[in-house]
C-alpha cells in the first residue's frame, strides 16, 4: 500500500476504511480506539497503516471507550490531535468523556458508525445511538457515501480546530449500509491535506514550562460564562461549516453543499428531508416522481448539530409541504429526533406547512426507493390539503 | 535548613526487664560506661529523643571553656575531644537536657556520639524500640521550593496533606499533577482564577484520570518531551471505579507514577466505605447498630493487586517513614519501562476517629503491628523495605480509633487472623525473591 | 453582556495560588519553649502545612496559617513545644 504524497489515487474502500484513510491523512498524534462492530475495521486499518510506516502516530487499545476518550482527552490537552472511532455501546460507554471534552473546547475528531443501542440486544443498523447522545456538544456531521466519509473527517479536523470554534466534532456515517459498502474514493494526496489543514496550535495546554490549572473550582458565574461560549462556539460552526466547504472544493474540487445539501429543490412544492444513507436512495425515488411530473425535491442534513436552523428554514419556507424521515424514534414525543428539531426551526415562520414524519429504518430495516416513494405520496396528499396522519411508522405498515 | 540527626524512642514496648541498649552501649564505651539508661528509655514517650539531641547550636559547646567540644558542619555530630577536657562540668550544667554525662573516674565529660553513625543500642535493642532518625536524609530528597499552597483546606493533622506536599517538594518543577474528587482535590484544584499549587494540574473525573495521564504521556512521548506525569488519587478512585483503567494501564506499561492515598473509604463525600476499608471499621455505609457491626467483609489489597500486574514498581509507605517513601518515590519518577505504583496509608483523623496529633503514630503503628508492611516489588522481586521485630497485635492498633470502638474479642481475633494471613502472604513473596 | 472569564474553558494559572487564612480555624497553638529547642527540625519535616520555619535560634509555626494540629509537639524530641489552648 502507497500513499502519494503529491497525487491523488483512486481506490476502491468500504465506508471504514475511508474513514481511516481520512485520519491517516490528518496525521494524528495519539489514536486510541476500542474495537466494537461494526467499526472495527476502522481501528484495525490504522494499526495496519502503523505496522507499514503510513502512520507515524502513538496507536492505543484500551480496555474500553471509556478510556479511549480519556487518552484523547489527556493528549488533547497537551497539544495533541487525535482521532478515535466508535458505534452504539462504546459511545454510551464514552459519553461523560465526551460531554467533559466538549466542555473543555478540545478539537478532537471522531467518527461514529451509527448502530441501534441495546435492547434488544441486535447489532445492527440505526441512528439511536448518535440521537441519544446528541446533546454532548459535539459537531455532528453526517455522510452518505464512503467518499463524504473520508472527505468529512478532513473537513472535521479543519472545523474542530478553527481558533473560532474549538469544538469536538463525530462523523456519523450508517452501520453496514455505509461502514461495509464498497465504492470508489478518490484518496487526496497528502500535500494537499497539509496545505488545507494548518498545523495544531493549542493554548492554554498542559506544560510544566507554563504551569496552568485545568479545572479549579469556580461558582456558578464564570461556569455559566463557560456554557455560554460553549454553545456560542458550536452555533459559529454552521457558518463556518459552509466556509470549509468552500475551501475544501478550492483545494480537492469536490464540494457538497456546507450544512445541507439540495437536490432537485429548485421549483418543488414537496420537499423530503433525510440524514444519513438513505439520502443516495431517496435520490433514486425522487428522479422517479420527477419523472412522473411531480414537483418534489431532497434536502439532506449533512450537519445535525449545530442544527442549521438559518439554511433548512430559508430552503423550505416556500414549499407546500415536507416530509421527515427519521431512523430514529424521540421517546416521549411520538415521532422521530428530526421531526422534533425541524419542527422548532420552522416556528417563527408561522406558515405552520404540513410536515409529516415517517419513522423508517430503524433496527436493520432497509429503507428502499419503494417505501420512500410511498413516503412522498403521502407528503403529496398532504400538499393537497388533505389531512394526514402527521407520524407514520413505514416499516410496521 | 539541616535537620539533626539523633537517636529516638519510637516503640512503646520495652519490657521491664530489658536493658539491652544500655548493654551495648557500656560495651561499646568501654570504661565511661553507657549514655543511654534503660530505665530512662522505659519511661520516655515515643519520638522523644534519648541521648543527646546533637543540637545546632550546642550549648555544651559555648560553656566549654578548654574548647573540646566541637560541633561537625557535615554530619552534624557534636563531640567532645576528651584530650582537651579538662573536666571543668560546665558543659554538663549547661545542657538543658541532661544529655552531658561525666566519668568520675578519669574526670572527662563524655556524650552520646552515635557510634559513627551506626547506634549499638538501636542495633542491640531486640524489640526495635529505639531508631536513628536522619533528619537530613529526608531533607535531601526534598527540593527548595514548597509548591502547594500554605492555607489549604486539608483538615488539621492530615498525614494526606503532609504527604501530598512532600512528595510536590520530592517531584520537582518538571511534573504535571493529576487529580480527581476526593479530598485531596480540595488542594489540589485551586479556586475560581487561583491554583492550589504551583505546579501544573489536570483536574480529572472521577473515572478518567488514568486515560487522561495516559495521554497526556503518549503524546509527550511522541513529541519526545519529559516530564513527572504523577496522579495523586484515592483509594476510592483507584480500588473502586477506575479500577479497571489502571488495570489497562498497568498491563499497557504506560509510563506514569500513580500514588494512592489511601484513607480507607471516601472521606471527602463524608466516610462512605471503599474496597479498602478494613474489616470491621465503621463508616456511613457500614454503620454500627443493633443489626449492623461494621464492615463484614476483608478489604481489598490493592498493593499486591497492582504487583500482580507485574508493574514496573509497585510500593507500599507511610506518612511516619517518609525517609523510606522518599527513597520510592525517587525510584518511581526514574522508572522508564512502565507504570510505578506507591500506595500510601493516610490515617484520617476525621474519620478514623482520633486526636489530630495523633496522625504520625497510628501511621506508624499500621506498619508496626504488620497491617499494612512496608515493602517495595520491581523486576518480580518482593522486597520488604522495614522489617518489625516482634510486631504489635493488631489491638494496640485498632484502640487508639473510634471506628474500631465496637469491635468484641471475636471480632479482634478475626481481623488479627486476616492481618496475620496477609503478612504470611508477603513474607513468602519476599522468601521467594 | 460583558463575560469576565479570561479563557474558553476554566483554566486558571498556577502562579496564582490560594491561600487561605487557616490559622483561624485552630483551638490550641504550638508554643516554643525557645531554650529547649535544638534546632533538629522534625517539627519542620511532619507539619502538614508546611508552615514551620527557621527562626535561628529555634523553629516556630506561622500562625497565619498553623491548624493547632499539634503534631509537632508531638513529634518533638526535646519536648520544647506545648499546646496552648487559644482564649
Amino acid at each position: 500500500m502507497n500513499i502519494k504524497s503529491t497525487s491523488r489515487e483512486i481506490k476502491v474502500l468500504d465506508g471504514n476504511r475511508a474513514a481511516a484513510y481520512g485520519a491517516m491523512l490528518c496525521q494524528p498524534d495519539v489514536i486510541a480506539a476500542y474495537p466494537i462492530t461494526p467499526q472495527s475495521e476502522v481501528v484495525e486499518t490504522l494499526f495496519s497503516f502503523k505496522a507499514q510506516g503510513l502512520l507515524n502516530a502513538e496507536l492505543i487499545e484500551p480496555e474500553s471507550e471509556h478510556s479511549a476518550m480519556g487518552i484523547l482527552r489527556g493528549a488533547s490537552i497537551a497539544g495533541g490531535r487525535v482521532f478515535t472511532a466508535t458505534a452504539s455501546q462504546g459511545l454510551l460507554f464514552m459519553f461523560e468523556n465526551c460531554i467533559h471534552v466538549a466542555t473543555q473546547r478540545s478539537p478532537i475528531v471522531m467518527v461514529n458508525v451509527c448502530r441501534e443501542v441495546a435492547g434488544p440486544h441486535i447489532v445492527v443498523s440505526g441512528h439511536s445511538d448518535i440521537m441519544m447522545t446528541k446533546g454532548m456538544g459535539w459537531i455532528q456531521l453526517h455522510a452518505r457515501s464512503c467518499q463524504e466519509i473520508l472527505d468529512l473527517v478532513v473537513m472535521a479536523y479543519r472545523l474542530a480546530e478553527d481558533p473560532q470554534i474549538r469544538t469536538p466534532v463525530v462523523v456519523c456515517y450508517d452501520g453496514w449500509f455505509l461502514s461495509h459498502l464498497w465504492e470508489p474514493v478518490e484518496i487526496p494526496a497528502r500535500e494537499e491535506v497539509r496545505r488545507f489543514l494548518p498545523p495544531l496550535e493549542t493554548s492554554p495546554k498542559v506544560d510544566p514550562e507554563t504551569p496552568m490549572v485545568l479545572g479549579p473550582w469556580i461558582s456558578s458565574r464564570p461556569a455559566t460564562e463557560y456554557r455560554y461560549k460553549q454553545s456560542a462556539a458550536i452555533s459559529r460552526a454552521k457558518v463556518k461549516f459552509d466556509d470549509v466547504d468552500k475551501e475544501f472544493r478550492e483545494i480537492f474540487g469536490r464540494g457538497y453543499g456546507g450544512q445541507i445539501e439540495e437536490y432537485r429543490t429548485d421549483g418543488a412544492d414537496i420537499v423530503l428531508l433525510a440524514m444519513g444513507s438513505s439520502a443516495s436512495t431517496a435520490r433514486v425515488a425522487i428522479d422517479r416522481k420527477r419523472d412522473e411530473g411531480l414537483k418534489v425535491g431532497l434536502i439532506r442534513i449533512r450537519m445535525f448539530r449545530p442544527f442549521p436552523k438559518e439554511r433548512l428554514v430559508a430552503a423550505l419556507r416556500q414549499r407546500k409541504a415536507i416530509g421527515v424521515l427519521d431512523r430514529s424514534v424521540s421517546f416521549g414525543w411520538d415521532c422521530g429526533d428530526l421531526l422534533v428539531d425541524v419542527k422548532a426551526a420552522l416556528y417563527n415562520l408561522g406558515t405552520n406547512i404540513p410536515t409529516l414524519n415517517f419513522i423508517c429504518g430503524l433496527c436493520d430495516s432497509d429503507i428502499t426507493t419503494e417505501i420512500i416513494e410511498g413516503a412522498i405520496d403521502i407528503v403529496g396528499q398532504a400538499a393537497q390539503g388533505k389531512p394526514c396522519e402527521e407520524v407514520t411508522w413505514l416499516d410496521l405498515e | 535548613m539541616k535537620p539533626s540527626n539523633f537517636i529516638r524512642k519510637i516503640r512503646n514496648v520495652c519490657p521491664p526487664d530489658c536493658s539491652a541498649c544500655e548493654e551495648a552501649c557500656a560495651k561499646r564505651i568501654g570504661k565511661l560506661g553507657s549514655v543511654i539508661k534503660a530505665n530512662q528509655v522505659r519511661k520516655v514517650d515515643v519520638y522523644k529523643a534519648i541521648t543527646c539531641l546533637q543540637c545546632r547550636e550546642p550549648e555544651c559547646k559555648d560553656a566549654c571553656p578548654s574548647d573540646a567540644i566541637v560541633k561537625d558542619e557535615e554530619n552534624g555530630l557534636v563531640r567532645v575531644i576528651q584530650e582537651e577536657c579538662t573536666g571543668c562540668e560546665s558543659c554538663i550544667e549547661a545542657c538543658p537536657y541532661g544529655n552531658m554525662l561525666f566519668n568520675s573516674d578519669t574526670s572527662v565529660a563524655f556524650k552520646c556520639e552515635l557510634c559513627g553513625a551506626e547506634p549499638e543500642c538501636v542495633a542491640a535493642c531486640p524489640y526495635g524500640a529505639l531508631e536513628f532518625f536522619q533528619g537530613g536524609n529526608i531533607q535531601s530528597y526534598l527540593g527548595d521550593e514548597d509548591f502547594l499552597s500554605p492555607g489549604t483546606r486539608a483538615c488539621a493533622g492530615c498525614p494526606g496533606e503532609l504527604i501530598y506536599r512532600f512528595t510536590q517538594r520530592v517531584l520537582g518543577s518538571n511534573t504535571v499533577l493529576f487529580g480527581c474528587p476526593g479530598c485531596m482535590t480540595i488542594l489540589m484544584t485551586g479556586h475560581e482564577t487561583m491554583a492550589g499549587s504551583r505546579l501544573p494540574y489536570v483536574s480529572c473525573l472521577f473515572t478518567n484520570v488514568i486515560s487522561t495521564m495516559t495521554g497526556t504521556y503518549r503524546y509527550y512521548h511522541h513529541i519526545g518531551k519529559e516530564a513527572n506525569l504523577v496522579a495523586f488519587v484515592g483509594d476510592g478512585c483507584l480500588a473502586d471505579i477506575e479500577f479497571q483503567a489502571l488495570s489497562a494501564a498497568a498491563e499497557r506499561r504506560e509510563n506514569i507514577v500513580v500514588i494512592c492515598y489511601d484513607n480507607e473509604g471516601y472521606q471527602n463525600t463524608g466516610n462512605q466505605m471503599s474496597s479498602t476499608t478494613t474489616f470491621g471499621a465503621q463508616t456511613t455505609t457500614s454503620p454500627v447498630g443493633g443489626a449492623l457491626r461494621g464492615k463484614d467483609y476483608d478489604s481489598k489489597y490493592m498493593p499486591l493487586i497492582m504487583a500482580s500486574h507485574d508493574v514496573a514498581y509497585v510500593a507500599t509507605a507511610s506518612p511516619a517513614y517518609l525517609e523510606d517513601y522518599a527513597r520510592k518515590l525517587t525510584k518511581a519518577m526514574k522508572i522508564k519501562t512502565g507504570l510505578s505504583y506507591i500506595h500510601v496509608l493516610v490515617p484520617c483523623p476525621t474519620a478514623w476517629g482520633f486526636p489530630t496529633d495523633k496522625s504520625i503514630d497510628i501511621s506508624r503503628l499500621a506498619v508496626e503491628t504488620n497491617y499494612f508492611p512496608l515493602w517495595e516489588y520491581e523486576q518480580e522481586k518482593l522486597r520488604l523495605t522495614h522489617e518489625v521485630s516482634l510486631p504489635q497485635t493488631i489491638g494496640d492498633y485498632v484502640k487508639l480509633m473510634g471506628r474500631y470502638r465496637h469491635l468484641n474479642e471475636d471480632e479482634l481475633q478475626q481481623l488479627q487472623g486476616l492481618v496475620d494471613k496477609r503478612f504470611t502472604k508477603i513474607k513468602a513473596l519476599a522468601s521467594l525473591s | 453582556m460583558r463575560l469576565k472569564t479570561e479563557f474558553d474553558a476554566p483554566w486558571a494559572y498556577s502562579d496564582r495560588i490560594l491561600v487561605l487564612k487557616t490559622g483561624e480555624w485552630r483551638y490550641q497553638r504550638p508554643v516554643v519553649i525557645v531554650s529547649k529547642c535544638c534546632q533538629c527540625g522534625v517539627c519542620y519535616l511532619f507539619c502538614p502545612a508546611g508552615c514551620v520555619s527557621d527562626m535561628g535560634d529555634h523553629y516556630e509555626a506561622n500562625l497565619d496559617y498553623c491548624k493547632g494540629c499539634g503534631i509537632c509537639a508531638r513529634v518533638c524530641p526535646a519536648n520544647a513545644i506545648e499546646m496552648v489552648r487559644e482564649a
